[in-house]
């Protein structure tokens, strides 16, 4: 096969068996791979009746027809399961080189099931695929069980791990690769931990073939042209960061601050990404194959390590009221360690501090204080005291005191760091998100409404956000399966990625065609979420972000104009008023025979 | 009437300063205060006006917080 490698692997650990089998090629050509495959097979595996920490729920791990290719920003791939923290379905995604490595041992993904009755790690060489003992690894945090499986398992190989956040099943925990990269969102490493699945270690040497090696050097040649002449991904990207986002947010008055209360932070100069490239950068860097390099290599007085990319920097900084930019670095790298969400854990202590500000709960911590922010994050990954409670994810603690309007969370994920009261598209994304408060998967609105990219469109304004939010998740699900990065698409459009996906799989796609994937991906990730019971209700946004108003700044006055913007997104979607994709949209998509169908 | 400009990511090594004031004449609009700065009105930008988005050709006012940022992505 051309792009795919053509198999697939299942791994039961309640069996301990291991068995291969050829991919299905229709499915793959209709999903493509990553998050759409995992969309798929989720759906046909995972039913209503099985519990996100059951043995019998599903990690999928997914790679694409460009993941270890040419193409730029090939180094991606994603792990999709039933979401313990939200119940609904979630993909995380992620960099580094495991994907690669994984793909490169011949698979195209990776199906884990059951629970072993001991902690364990996979080893897949080539076709050698073995499930070994984890008790020299349980326990120890992300850094150390890499560096003791890269000692064990020899050098040039790549390990995804959880920390001890997974291993303890924290809601918010994520499951990390080549030490700081991470499939971040919605609990993704609880899953891990609770299958007592301590690490992957993968390295392969299979070639990756191409449909048509010459048509592919001069597209891919293309497509870099137009990543290295755009000015996102050329200069704003690998000069500053992600983190180049915290003054602009800023200035447009939509830089959540002390859980969402306000809407400008006063320190936040002192945690931009213009800071931390004068004071704690060490180097840029990157994931496999990428050329934009948009990763910080930092250095703390006392530390070294990766980050604070933005979303971190804002949710572990701006959203507990914290401007010691070193505190933040070391927060976040300590979440790395331990294998949390930093956005979650950010958000869910941010939670915290504002129960303890309204005296609802003695939570032990307040906004602005730095210094106690490991102890807390320690805490949650370990459960111990309050963060037994936190472990849970914000809106299971703060609902526990009867306070569940502060947890800024939607379907129970914590929202991202852009205030959408100032940017109303991006209040509809968070709403329609099918793993919950996602800045991506309900479509990066903000790339219009703020950053003038494509084109600027009025932030205020709430008709016409449907067709907005509706193109960039369709084409992002279509991105999240290929699977390479979303900053890729600020310089490559559809038209590209037709060409590249043609070049690599011989297939011959068309810009539309991938418009239609990522449509089809969308509607099955909602038919998923439907049949788990979530409805219109689900939909919508914390209350402070409906009916509080922004208290000052630009964006005084705003609240969320919702429902009409719902309204419009289901009809634009050919859904139903509530939001049920309707029989001929699920036939146009080749869904038919679905549920609802 | 004067202004203040404020300078974001590249922008900011390019002219050697975060901010700064800007004396312009009445009637100037943001394109002037470009020009003053010497930054070059065929690249793009992302432009504020005390917070809100804002043209090329928008009038300013006295006391006018014009905030400058090349272009820019995260997230």
């Amino acid at each position: 096969m051309n792009g795919w490698m053509g198999k697939l692997l299942r791994v039961n650990l309640t069996e301990r068996s291991v068995t291969e089998e050829p991919i299905d090629v229709e499915v793959w050509r209709k999903f493509l791979g990553g998050r759409g495959f995992g969309a798929w097979v989720l759906y046909h595996e995972v039913d209503h009746t099985v519990k996100p920490l059951d043995p019998e729920n599903v990690l999928i791990f997914a790679t694409g027809p460009l993941t270890g290719t040419t193409a730029a920003t090939p180094g991606r791939f994603s792990v999709t399961t039933k979401s313990p923290l939200t119940g609904a379905i979630t993909d995380a995604n992620s960099g580094g080189k495991w994907g690669v490595y994984f793909k490169k041992c011949g698979y195209d993904a990776l199906i884990v099931t059951g629970k072993a009755d001991t902690p364990v790690y996979l080893t897949i060489f080539d076709d050698q695929i073995e499930i070994k003992d984890a008790r020299q690894v349980w326990g120890k945090d992300v850094h150390e069980t890499t560096d003791i499986l890269e000692e064990t398992e020899g050098k040039g190989t790549s390990v995804l791990c959880i920390g001890p956040a997974g291993e303890n099943q924290v809601l918010i925990a994520a499951i990390m690769n080549d030490k700081d990269r991470a499939l971040a969102r919605a609990g993704v490493g609880a899953v891990m931990g609770s299958k007592n699945l301590k690490a992957i270690v993968a390295k392969g040497t299979k070639k990756i073939e191409i449909a048509d090696p010459e048509r592919m050097k001069f597209v891919t040649y293309e497509a870099n042209k137009l990543v290295r002449a755009h000015p996102i991904t050329s200069k704003g990207l690998p000069e500053f960061g992600t983190a180049v986002l915290v003054n602009i947010m800023n200035e447009a008055g939509i830089f959540p601050t002390r859980n969402y209360q306000d809407s400008q932070f006063e320190g936040a100069e002192k945690i931009s990404g213009e800071s931390i490239t004068d004071q704690i950068l060490i180097k840029k860097s990157g994931c496999w194959g990428c050329i934009i390099q948009c990763a910080r290599k930092t250095r703390t007085r006392n530390e070294e390590g990766e980050g604070p990319e933005y979303e971190s920097d804002w949710a572990l900084g701006a959203n507990c009221g914290i401007d010691d930019l070193e505190a933040i670095t070391e927060a976040n790298y300590l979440c790395n360690k331990l294998g949390l969400d930093t956005i979650s854990t950010g958000g869910t202590i941010a939670c915290a501090m504002e129960l303890n500000q309204r005296g609802i709960v003695d939570t032990g911590i307040h906004f602005g204080e730095a210094h106690k922010l490991k102890e807390i994050i320690r805490k949650i990954a370990y459960r111990e005291g309050i963060g037994a409670e936190l472990a849970l994810g914000s809106k299971r603690f703060a609902a526990k005191y009867g306070a569940e309007q502060y947890s800024m969370q939607v379907k129970g994920l914590e929202l991202a760091a852009y205030d959408p009261r100032g940017a109303q598209g991006q209040g509809l994304a968070y709403a329609i998100s099918n793993r919950g408060g996602c800045h991506l998967r309900g479509g990066f609105v903000i790339g219009p409404e703020i950053l003038g990219a494509p084109r600027m469109i009025d932030r205020f304004a709430s008709v016409g956000k449907a067709g907005q939010a509706v193109r960039h998740m369709d084409l992002g699900a279509a991105i999240d399966s290929m699977v390479v990065c979303r900053f890729s698409t600020y310089a490559a459009n559809e038209f590209v990625w037709a060409r590249l996906l043609e070049a690599v799989t011989g297939v011959p796609y068309r810009s539309q065609e991938v418009m239609l994937i990522g449509e089809r991906i969308v509607n099955l990730e909602k038919l998923y979420n439907l049949r788990e019971g979530f409805s219109r209700k689900d939909d919508t946004l914390p209350k402070r972000l409906l009916e509080e108003p922004i208290k000052s700044g630009p964006a005084k006055g705003r609240t969320v104009n919702l429902e009409p913007m719902l309204d419009e997104y289901y009809q634009f979607r050919g859904w139903d008023r509530n939001g049920v994709p309707q029989a001929k949209k699920l036939t146009e998509l080749g869904l038919e025979g679905l549920i609802n169908g | 009437m004067k202004i203040k400009a404020k300078l974001f990511a590249s922008l900011r090594k390019k002219l050697g300063k975060s901010e700064c004031e800007l004396d312009l004449s009445l009637g100037s609009r943001v394109l002037d205060a470009i020009r003053e700065l010497n930054l070059s009105e065929k690249d793009s930008y992302v432009l504020m006006l005390n917070g809100i988005h804002c043209q090329m050709d928008q009038e300013l006012t006295d006391g006018d917080v014009l905030s400058i940022f090349p272009m820019i992505a995260g997230g």
